[in-house]
């Protein structure tokens, strides 16, 4: 029997090209030695890479990093959101529902309308009370204001003196 | 494979972003490898991160029909002889101003229990470091001979030899501690 050197095991462990069949070596003492070598040397332990790592190496190239927790964290954030949102919405739409009388129906309507039109005239009064302020603010308006408003008020006392002249005269009649 | 090539056209087209998963998938076996080829955690993790910036930067001249995980082997690999290299130089200039060095306790050894193993792994460690890229890029790796070639750019010759003196002295190494624990 030939003998059997390491180099010619490890080449056949190795996967190079040998004239070895295993039968023939597998109870070699060196075939044992060299495969426990080659076994102890695969399940050496291994460690991993530190937990920052990835953090510290995309800010060094400048890389939008977002981890795993982060977009779990964010992804449960956005579904309770999404969930208040649309509970609220659903029972707010039961309560209108609730409410909703088909008889009132005109009613209501007319309700509205009638609201708008309240709003509109707030509106309308609001506008008004502005102009009135802006003349009132302009002294040449507010002098004109002053000036036909005593010549009317004259007008009007003369007219009243006179009604009243009128009246009497009518009376003796 | 196929995988790595999806997700590096996605970064050369502009996504930068998608390098991530290459990050993920190669992060641990290079970190490991350079750790035991360093020795030393600190180091270890500012040459990965080097090693992945190198790989970024260049990716551009990385070539399709080759295997991503060779090619930023063959980066790491580099990076860390030079590191090497340098450390050496500095441990020389070191070595005439300080007469004794505190010996090195491995942060990998800590992790093993089995005696036998922890033995080999010391073991590893103190071989020359050439010796121990070749064994961690073979049995760690599981890397062919001529890709181990590729990557350290030395003859498949070499590799051989060297990976053949390497079993050799840790074979040796591993049956002394048997012997000693027989007596």
């Amino acid at each position: 029997m030939k003998k059997i050197s390491y180099k010619d095991i490890e080449d056949f462990l190795d996967g190079e090209k040998s004239s070895l069949k295993k039968e023939e070596i597998k109870e070699d003492k060196r075939f044992k030695e060299t495969l426990e070598l080659f076994t102890m040397l695969k399940n050496l332990p291994g460690k991993p890479a530190p937990r920052n790592f990835e953090r510290n190496l995309y800010r060094r190239l400048g890389i939008f990093y977002f981890p795993v927790y982060k977009k779990v964290l964010s992804f449960a954030g956005l579904s309770v959101f999404a969930a208040t949102v649309y509970l609220s919405a659903r029972g707010l739409l039961y309560f209108i529902i609730g409410k909703i009388n088909l008889a009132r129906i005109p009613h209501q309507l007319s309700l509205i309308y009638s609201r708008i039109m309240q709003l509109i005239s707030l509106i309308k009064a609001g506008n008004h009370l502005k102009n009135i302020y802006l003349a009132f603010t302009n002294p040449l308006l507010l002098l004109t204001l002053a000036f036909v408003s005593s010549i009317l008020m004259l007008i009007l006392i003369g007219l009243s003196r006179e009604v009243k002249k009128r009246a009497v005269l009518l009376s003796r009649f | 494979m196929k995988e790595d090539i999806y997700w590096i056209k996605r970064v050369k087209n502009g996504k930068k972003n998608d390098f991530s998963p290459l990050v993920k998938r190669y992060k641990d076996v290079i970190f490991y490898f350079i750790l035991r080829m360093v020795q030393n955690e600190e180091d270890a993790v500012d040459l990965t991160q080097e090693s992945f910036i190198k790989a970024y930067n260049n990716l551009s001249n990385f070539k399709e029909k080759y295997s991503f995980k060779n090619w930023l082997f063959t980066i790491a690999s580099h990076h860390t002889i030079d590191f090497l290299r340098k450390r050496k130089q500095m441990r020389e200039i070191d070595l005439l101003e300080i007469d004794t060095d505190e010996p090195y306790v491995s942060p990998i050894d800590t992790l093993i229990k089995d005696e036998r193993m922890q033995k080999l792994s010391e073991e590893i460690d103190i071989l020359p470091e050439n010796y121990r890229m070749v064994i961690l890029l073979k049995h760690e790796e599981s890397l062919k001979i001529e890709e181990i070639a590729e990557i350290m750019k030395i003859p498949p010759g070499t590799v051989k030899v060297w990976l053949y003196r390497a079993r050799a002295q840790l074979r040796k190494k591993l049956l002394k501690k048997d012997e000693e624990n027989i007596v």
